[in-house]
């Protein structure tokens, strides 16, 4: 695995949950907007484990409906225990992303 | 929520959209998500239905089905196996009795039949009868179990080895076949003996059948 997958993997559910949190979304979407986003290295299969564990988890509800162009289609959106979770997560990013980036640029 | 036998209609149907080269990634992963035991059935199709509908609309992009779900198949398939939350413990009760009361009620409806046609009431004796019943509820569930480990094994092989596959799965029905035929000829008959109407073994053989159906709805009913 490239260091750059290793480090996205830890922080991954976050930013689906943070691409849910703006709309809902079925699984080609998100991908989507995780590669529009910069995220190329998502591999685009590896949102469904995601999904799936924040289905587990309650951060997420899923539902099947059928869409605009015919097939059925599960669209997810957040949960209250998501939405707490997103914030937490965004607390913990603000609280490493700072320190880490100054201290990687070596100034 | 749309209902299980929908999806599975509409994984059926759309699968046919996809090339052959994503037929045959998709088809492995489907084979080997779905033969994993003791996984919520509705949310086992849901995701299948999610990652065909995804690969059909990357195919249209003209994406291959390694663009968008990798080089390792089967880690993924495993992942995703691992994400999906298990069955109710009730379901899992009621599908193995299903098997269960399908099976005996065929084998016994049978043999009733038999029964009738030789025009005899029989004598059965419940202790070698109850061992036998239990022979063959193991087996069939030994059978089944084999069956989804060959099915679970084949998936992800680059030369699939159906042939193989086919007689290793005709060779343990043999076994099982046998091991009936033995324990309902040698074993000397032993317990309590009870004599049955030419009818009683038909009916019981068809109360079973309709257990098992009335099993198999309320499962689909949940």
């Amino acid at each position: 695995m490239s260091i750059r997958s290793q480090l996205l993997k830890g922080i991954l559910d976050g930013c689906v949950l943070a691409v849910i949190d703006k709309e809902t979304v079925y699984g080609y979407e998100l991908s989507e907007k995780l590669q529009r986003a910069g995220l190329k290295d998502v591999s685009e299969g590896t949102i469904y484990p995601v999904l799936l564990r924040l289905q587990k988890n309650g951060f997420i509800a899923g539902e099947m409906q059928p869409s605009e162009s015919g097939p059925n289609r599960k669209y997810y959106s957040l949960t209250e225990k998501g939405k707490d979770a997103l914030n937490e997560i965004r607390t913990e990013w603000e609280l490493l992303a700072n320190p880490i980036t100054t201290l990687l640029r070596g100034e | 929520m749309v209902k299980i036998n929908t999806l599975i209609k509409q994984n059926n149907e759309r699968r046919k959209l996809l090339n052959e080269e994503n037929m045959a990634y998709y088809e492995n992963l489907l084979v080997y998500i779905r033969t994993s035991p003791f996984k919520d059935d509705q949310a086992t199709e849901e995701v299948l239905v999610e990652m065909l509908e995804h690969l059909l609309s990357a195919q249209q992009d003209g994406k291959t089905a390694e663009d968008v779900f990798g080089k390792a198949p089967k880690e993924l398939a495993d992942e995703i196996i691992a994400g999906l939350p298990n069955e109710k413990p009730a379901k899992t009760a009621a599908f193995m009795a299903e098997i269960i009361a399908q099976f005996l009620g065929v084998f016994i409806a049978i043999t009733g039949m038999v029964t009738i046609i030789d025009g005899e009431p029989k004598t059965i004796h419940i202790g070698s009868t109850l061992l036998l019943v239990a022979v063959q509820t193991v087996g069939i569930l030994l059978l089944i179990a084999f069956l989804l480990k060959l099915l679970k094994s084949d998936a992800f092989k680059q030369n699939p080895k159906s042939k193989k596959m086919i007689w290793s799965w005709a060779l343990a029905s043999g076994l099982f076949i046998l091991a009936v035929v033995v324990f309902s000829v040698w074993v000397e008959p032993f317990g309590p003996a009870m004599e049955v109407s030419e009818y009683t073994q038909l009916i019981v053989g068809v109360v079973l059948l309709l257990t098992a159906y009335g099993l198999k709805k309320w499962r689909e009913a949940k």
